[in-house]
């Protein structure tokens, strides 16, 4: 280091699971961060394993990159043998679809909101000291009619919790950052987000529930062939259709008196950071658009905005994504479509007191740019677009939320505003269920019940090429599929945490998480409570199908199994 | 977890809802032991009255509905433990045991096993949840199939699990044609990732 007085900090892991996603940072003598180096250190070449397999297997295979994501990677892998083909399923087939991943967008925003992020503003401890008829009072001041919020179920939320808390039962809200500087709730708000936390945990439940009634049970979902839909009996079954909406219009009166509001108090006290910019990134915001809620009228609108340039949104066009690996560990790399990318890895390794080496390669994850950019996606990019391209879907939701917490357009470039901007994405789409809903029926009672588009495999093209490209909660994801001799030839996976943890490029601009923490100035160094928040806010999913119980940090030597042959 | 016990204790097991979850990505070799753990427990074991056996992959939050829907859980599974280096070495422990361990405050979205065990309990349910997980060897490779080391002692987790289940009253028994693990590896594949006839 040059200058004398440039401290580095290493976050590892931002995930729970070591290593998985590492940031680094090098603050100044201000606590100021100065730069800052995001690193996925996990080797995940999924496209290996689907070369060389029928282009009709593709999603069964793809759909395993993630657990949490199952049903999105299943879809954009069947769209994109569905495009190279020239296949288009039906309108019903798209509805389905739409009403699972509709759903799993609500889904993932509560889950991602309230268990994931948001003991990184809400003060638990603080929570046991709120006093619950005042809160009762504040709740019914965000909402008419706030959910579970009279004086009585905040007051056994607070006996709950602690009573969690005596139990010794920590282990989720250990380590937590309580007493920060920067957390800035009453313990009244926050008593109130504990309440929505723990409603939250049976709302998403009742979620899955919707998602399973058209893409089954399973954790390995069979429901969608290229060409269409195999749920045909769902959903001609009105009960079943029935049970669905039944479960989304509970789950709707949540999002609209539980987690707007409470995205709103967020936003009113956390205004300061927000309107200063903190976790800004580069302004480049990226939308493929889709969702249609008919010829004309799309949910999203696609659009690209370059340096906050609002005034100028371009058209969205797949022919201008490359990924590079100039900085990433792999052998190929300069700018290259993802049809013709290679996966072949480069690793070289960390310094040797365990920190990145900062001046070559440093990440598995790749460098996705779009016209040589590096882009955010996800609601924010999402929102803002829709709102400047004065979407109906979109716009009314969101000059409603701003109205009420006085923010402007600028403010969902932000830490904060992703967080919020992911709020009102779960209201939008909640609401565009319904619509889709009403269209399948109507299309129902005129008989136009085709589910599945007719081909003969063996009449398609043996060669082809095609992408899947589809708006997913956390962003935009794509599948590129190339086609040879019938069989998968080649296979990129480009997902929005790609795009949000891409390391720098072989000009040296950063990556969208990198850009954001970048001018962060932290309370507490040994505490970089910032940090986390900017880096949570994007919705990561780096540990994608990673899973081991990882019992570090606890003797079980006494558990230990000797190996016996009884029975 | 009380009125489990009791009902063992009266003979009651058959009363008793018990499922065992097989978890884990068969994408990444050992990664997917608990898997087919699970498959081969379902293929070379009889059960009276019959439990059920669940491939749980990776389904993160909706481990909950599990401990929700059962009395009983066993998760089979892949454990990684401080100081423990011996790929294949077995552990069978009961959740209490794991407790404390769900931190969520660095956890982007990998809700697992242990943040789902704590977040159950607020949730309220009343599952008693034993664990039976083995050292993995090799997880990083994009590959199906298992390590050697895995293979050879995949059976103890399965003998092991079997010899569990009985203790909760059910009548556990071998079945007189016995499949072997790669019969197991070879049928799941089939199974579960090719939806067209061959060309």
């Amino acid at each position: 280091m040059s200058q004398a007085n440039t401290q580095k900090i290493v976050i590892d892991p931002v995930t729970r699971i070591e290593g998985h996603l590492r940031v680094e940072v090098e603050v100044d003598d201000n606590n100021t961060v100065t730069e800052a180096w995001a690193s996925g250190q996990l080797f995940r070449g999924i496209e290996t394993i689907i070369k060389g397999r029928d282009p009709r297997d593709a999603g069964l295979i793809a759909q395993r990159i993630c657990g949490v994501c199952t049903n999105v990677h299943y879809r954009a892998s069947i769209t994109s043998v569905e495009k190279a083909y020239g296949i288009e399923p039906p309108r019903n087939a798209e509805i389905v679809r739409n009403l699972v991943t509709l759903a799993l967008f609500v889904q993932d925003h509560i889950v991602h909101y309230y268990h994931l992020h948001s003991l990184d503003y809400v003060d638990v401890v603080s929570a046991l000291s709120a006093d619950a008829a005042q809160a009762s009072d504040l709740a019914h001041s965000m909402h008419p009619q706030p959910y579970n919020c009279s004086k009585g179920d905040l007051e056994a939320v607070k006996e709950k919790l602690t009573q969690f808390v005596n139990a010794g039962r920590l282990g989720l809200f250990a380590n937590g950052y309580w007493g920060h500087a920067a957390y800035k709730l009453t313990p009244e708000q926050n008593l109130i987000h504990m309440n929505h936390y723990l409603e939250a945990l049976q709302i998403q439940r009742e979620l899955s529930k919707a998602v399973a009634i058209f893409a089954g049970k399973t954790p390995h979902p069979q429901n969608l062939v290229v060409g269409g839909v195999t749920s045909v009996m769902d959903m001609l079954n009105p009960q079943r259709v029935n049970d669905y909406l039944f479960i989304i219009k509970k789950t709707r009166d949540f999002v609209k008196r539980a987690y707007i509001p409470d995205c709103k108090m967020l936003a009113k006290a956390y205004s300061e950071g927000m309107k200063s910019g903190e976790g800004r990134g580069h302004g480049n915001f990226l939308c493929s658009g889709g969702y249609g809620l008919s010829e004309k009228i799309p949910l999203f609108e696609q659009g690209v905005i370059f340096g906050h340039d609002f005034e100028k949104i371009e058209d969205f066009d797949a022919f201008n994504i490359t990924e590079e690996a100039a900085r990433s560990w792999y052998a190929d790399e300069a700018p290259t479509s993802p049809y013709n990318e290679s996966t072949e890895p480069a690793y070289t390794d960390l310094n040797e007191d365990g920190t990145l080496k900062t001046e070559g390669k440093y990440s598995w994850v790749k460098s996705p740019r779009y016209k040589g950019q590096p882009m955010e996606v996800g609601p924010a990019s999402r929102m803002i677009i829709g709102y400047l391209k004065d979407a109906p879907t979109i716009k009314p939701y969101m000059q409603s939320f701003m109205d009420e917490t006085g923010m402007e357009i600028m403010d969902f470039s932000s830490t904060l505003g992703r967080i919020v901007a992911r709020a009102v994405e779960a209201e939008v789409c909640s609401d565009a269920i319904f619509q889709f809903v009403s269209e399948m029926i109507e299309n129902l009672k005129y008989y136009d019940e085709e589910t599945w588009t007719k081909y003969t495999f063996e009449d398609l093209p043996t060669s082809a090429q095609g992408a899947g490209i589809l708006e997913v909660p956390r962003g935009t994801l794509s599948h590129f599929v190339k086609i040879d001799e019938a069989k998968v030839a080649n296979y990129q996976a480009v997902v929005p945490t790609t795009w949000n943890a891409s390391p720098k490029d072989a000009q040296g601009v950063r990556g969208p998480y990198e850009e954001s923490i970048v001018g962060l100035k932290l309370a507490d160094p040994q505490q970089p409570l910032e940090v986390l928040r900017a880096v949570h806010s994007f919705d990561p999913c780096l540990a994608c199908a990673v899973h081991v119980i990882d019992a570090k940090g606890k003797s079980l030597a006494e558990y230990r199994v000797q190996p016996k042959t009884s029975l | 977890m009380e009125q489990v016990v009791q009902l063992v204790k009266a003979g009651k097991a058959e009363k008793l809802k018990i499922a065992v979850v097989g978890l884990g990505n068969v994408l990444f070799r050992d990664e997917g032991l608990g898997i087919y753990a699970g498959e081969l427990l379902r293929a070379n074991y009889h059960f009276d009255p019959e439990i059920e056996i669940i491939d749980g992959g990776t389904v993160g939050m909706g481990l909950i509905d599990f401990y929700h829907d059962f009395d009983q859980l066993v998760l089979l599974d892949t454990l990684s433990v401080e100081g423990e280096k011996q790929p294949g070495a077995l552990y069978q422990l009961n959740a209490e045991a794991l407790q404390g361990l769900g931190d969520m405050r660095r956890t982007a979205h990998e809700i697992e096993v242990l943040q789902t065990l704590e977040l159950s309990a607020l949730t309220g349910s009343q599952a008693e949840v034993e664990v039976i997980a083995m050292v993995p060897q090799d997880m990083d490779s994009v590959a199906f199939g298992l390590s050697d080391a895995v293979r050879e002692a995949l059976p103890d987790l399965v003998a092991t699990c079997a010899a569990y289940i009985q203790t909760l009253g059910i009548h556990v028994q071998k079945r007189a044609c016995q499949h072997s693990i790669d019969k197991i590896l070879q049928d799941y594949q089939a199974r579960s990732f090719s939806s067209a006839p061959s060309l």
